[in-house]
């Protein structure tokens, strides 16, 4: 265990400070667009603007922000340095312009070939292999492979799946050489990309962080292997099941495989919460429990979208809508509003005041925040979640921008935490002298 | 002030400056007490439980003694702690040397590093044993810690004789320091730095505590002695910290959540 040990693993901070600081301000953009989207949204699942908000959530705001996290932590679980830090500039620059680009020519219904769509795809895909490429070269280094490490690996390759497939379905508009039709083929590009990238990542890195903030002693490693296993088995057969269009009945037994998986993965961390010594929830830690009921939701929802069953069908639509905005607006959204109060405080404040613990008094990472500002934009957070669903299945699209309005506030109150804590300055004084 | 026998003196005497009139009224062992010197030795170290050991009485007295004095006092009901010895196992007394520390002491001297020093110099099929007028209870403590097995005697003449040796174990690993000093295992550390070693636990401390406290330990520990840290992973950040400071580590893992570490100045 001891090779190796004596470098300096932790990657430079200009590697994963932007990701936060581009992840906030995507944030706010989505925010504002989903006033305009509201009456789309109130409709349907899919158009030119839920398409393109659906993208800047996904990739804007969750995938930046935790590439971003990622670099920092796989050389902690993982105990090796990052593989390539030019690498991971490039895959965030090509990131943030590709989303744009992107996210522009569905705004402007320009399905098909674009140069915008070109462009902003290419960029994606680029940034996604990069991304891959450096996280499997950097556990390929590693002799510590716990569970939590294979989710995050694997995640990398579905990843790499998700967008290749979105490439291939942008391709199949102008081309047509897969005998599918492009919302089929769309329905398995959601999947990976939802179960594959996002659960499989979240599963790894929650089950690595959530039970380090709790501070929980002596859990069950079995449940995240049933997990593991559950999750990706469901998925393969749930994607070849989607292919083929097999019975409903089929495709929600393969549905049902996934959900036990990651009722697995609730479980290993309701243990970690039930089992902690840090009693008092912090508001880092309160974003992260809350984000278990749209999780909850998500699963219901998610359920439901798969069975698509006839009884339901006058708000099936809703069911499918809200299938998404529980998991991406719900438990992604909560769960980085959350972790990055665990996560980016302790970075700056690293960088910040390493060589001087024990020769300075100096501020500890919950203090160079507002916590105030925090417990606000949990508060309107809260409403504006709540807001969004009942808005989607009341059908109306004022109650949709009133939820808007609250994901504004939030998203500007996080955004204000954020470049406070990237701008704290130095505030170290000397020790008094007893 | 609410006290019961697990209270530290220091805590009692900080209340209540009488208390040392009192405690050093219950039997002739106890007016050591009155020499500031020893006070400060002993007071912190030690509890009214241990104090009773030190003195050859119960807590009790000394507790019914502060009573008196408006202590608000909590009796145990355990009558028998005199005869609470935790040795039972029969000790091979072979090669014995003696170290009366009672000169040491009148001389207002804290015995504890002629006590270890002895120990350093002793081979290992030796027992070292401790003449006083008390049982030395916070020495014990350590020593246990650091793998030694203790005897107490107590005689008519209020004399205590404290026997020391080193389990069989530690005994073989003491050999390898000698042969390997540069790149130490875990255990040969352990074995080196025996006695001079402080302790802490960060396993159940929130990041980043583990590591403030580690680098303010460092800081402030003198500098013959080492830091022994029961942590619960390889903790990525601390370490290049620690090299910057120009320490150096040894550690093993017990399990899991479970990380020894040495850290030591080289």
């Amino acid at each position: 265990m001891q090779a190796g040990l004596s470098t300096k693993n932790a990657p430079s901070p200009s590697v994963v400070l932007p990701h936060y600081a581009a992840g906030a301000i995507f944030f706010i953009i989505a925010s504002v667009l989903l006033i305009f989207a509201s009456h789309d949204l109130a409709n349907t699942y899919i158009g030119p603007k839920i398409l393109a908000l659906t993208h800047i959530m996904v990739l804007g705001w969750v995938t930046i922000i935790i590439f971003g996290a990622l670099y920092q932590l796989i050389p902690v679980v993982m105990e090796v340095k990052l593989f390539s830090e030019p690498l991971a500039h490039i895959s965030f620059y090509s990131m943030i312009i590709g989303t744009v680009l992107l996210s522009y020519s569905f705004w402007n219904n320009y399905i098909g070939k674009t140069i915008y769509m070109e462009i902003g795809g290419g960029l994606i895909f680029l940034s996604v292999i990069l991304f891959s490429v450096n996280v499997l070269f950097s556990a390929l280094k590693t002799t510590n492979k716990t569970i939590e490490n294979t989710f995050i690996v694997t995640a990398g390759g579905w990843l790499l799946l998700t967008v290749s497939l979105g490439i291939l379905i942008t391709m199949n508009l102008v081309f047509h050489f897969i005998p599918k039709t492009n919302l089929e083929l769309l329905r398995i590009h959601v999947h990976f990309g939802i179960v594959g990238w996002f659960m499989m990542l979240i599963i790894g890195v929650a089950s690595t962080l959530l039970p380090m903030f709790f501070i929980s002693h002596k859990l069950n490693k079995q449940y995240l292997k049933f997990s593991y296993f559950l999750t990706n088995g469901g998925l393969i057969i749930l994607a070849v099941l989607l292919y083929f269009d097999v019975n409903m009945w089929l495709k929600g037994a393969a549905g049902l495989i996934v959900l036990a998986g990651i009722i697995f993965f609730i479980k290993y961390n309701y243990d970690a919460y039930k089992k902690r010594l840090r009693k008092k929830l912090d508001i880092g830690m309160k974003l992260s429990v809350f984000a278990f009921i749209p999780l909850f939701l998500t699963l219901l929802f998610g359920i439901l979208t798969v069975l698509n069953l006839d009884f339901l069908s006058k708000i099936q639509t809703s069911i499918n809508t809200a299938y998404g905005v529980s998991l991406i607006f719900g438990f992604f959204t909560a769960l980085i509003l959350g972790q990055m109060y665990k996560t980016l405080p302790f970075i700056v404040w690293l960088k910040m005041y390493q060589d001087k613990v024990g020769k300075f008094k100096i501020p500890m990472p919950a203090h160079i925040y507002s916590e105030k500002v925090a417990d606000w934009h949990y508060y309107s957070f809260l409403v504006a979640i709540f807001t969004l669903l009942i808005g989607i299945f009341a059908k109306e699209s004022i109650i949709i921008q009133v939820s808007a309005a609250a994901f504004i506030i939030t998203s500007v109150l996080y955004a204000y935490n954020t470049y406070k804590i990237l701008f704290h300055k130095d505030q170290s004084e000397p020790l008094e002298t007893k | 002030m609410h006290i019961n026998k697990d209270t530290k003196i220091s805590e009692i005497i900080k209340e209540n400056i009488k208390a040392i009139e009192t405690i050093a009224s219950v039997n002739r062992n106890f007016k050591k007490l009155e020499n500031p010197f020893l006070r400060k030795l002993f007071a912190s170290r030690v509890s009214i439980k241990d104090a009773a050991k030190i003195g050859g009485t119960s807590a009790n007295d000394i507790l019914k003694k502060l009573e008196k004095i408006g202590f608000k006092v909590e009796i145990s009901e355990n009558k028998n702690e005199l005869t609470e010895q935790n040795n039972t196992k029969l000790m091979k007394k072979d090669k014995v040397l003696t170290l009366d520390v009672r000169p040491i002491l009148e001389t207002g001297t804290d015995p504890y590093h002629a006590i270890m020093d002895t120990l350093k110099t002793m081979n290992s099929d030796e027992t070292l044993l401790i003449v006083n007028t008390f049982e030395p209870v916070p020495l014990l403590n350590k020593l246990k810690s650091l793998g030694y097995d203790y005897e107490v005697e107590r005689s008519d003449n209020n004399m205590v004789h404290t026997y020391l040796t080193k389990s069989e174990n530690v005994e073989e690993l003491k050999k390898e320091v000698k042969s390997a000093d540069v790149n130490m295992t875990f255990e040969q550390a352990e074995e080196k730095y025996k006695g001079k070693m402080h302790e802490i636990d960060v396993r159940d401390l929130e990041m980043p505590m583990p590591m403030v406290t580690i680098l303010q330990e460092v800081e402030k520990i003198a500098d013959d002695e080492v830091l022994y840290v029961h942590h619960k992973r390889l903790p990525q950040y601390l370490l290049p910290e620690l090299e910057t400071r120009d320490w150096h580590y040894v550690n093993k893992e017990v399990d899991e959540d479970n990380m020894k570490f040495i850290i030591y100045k080289k």
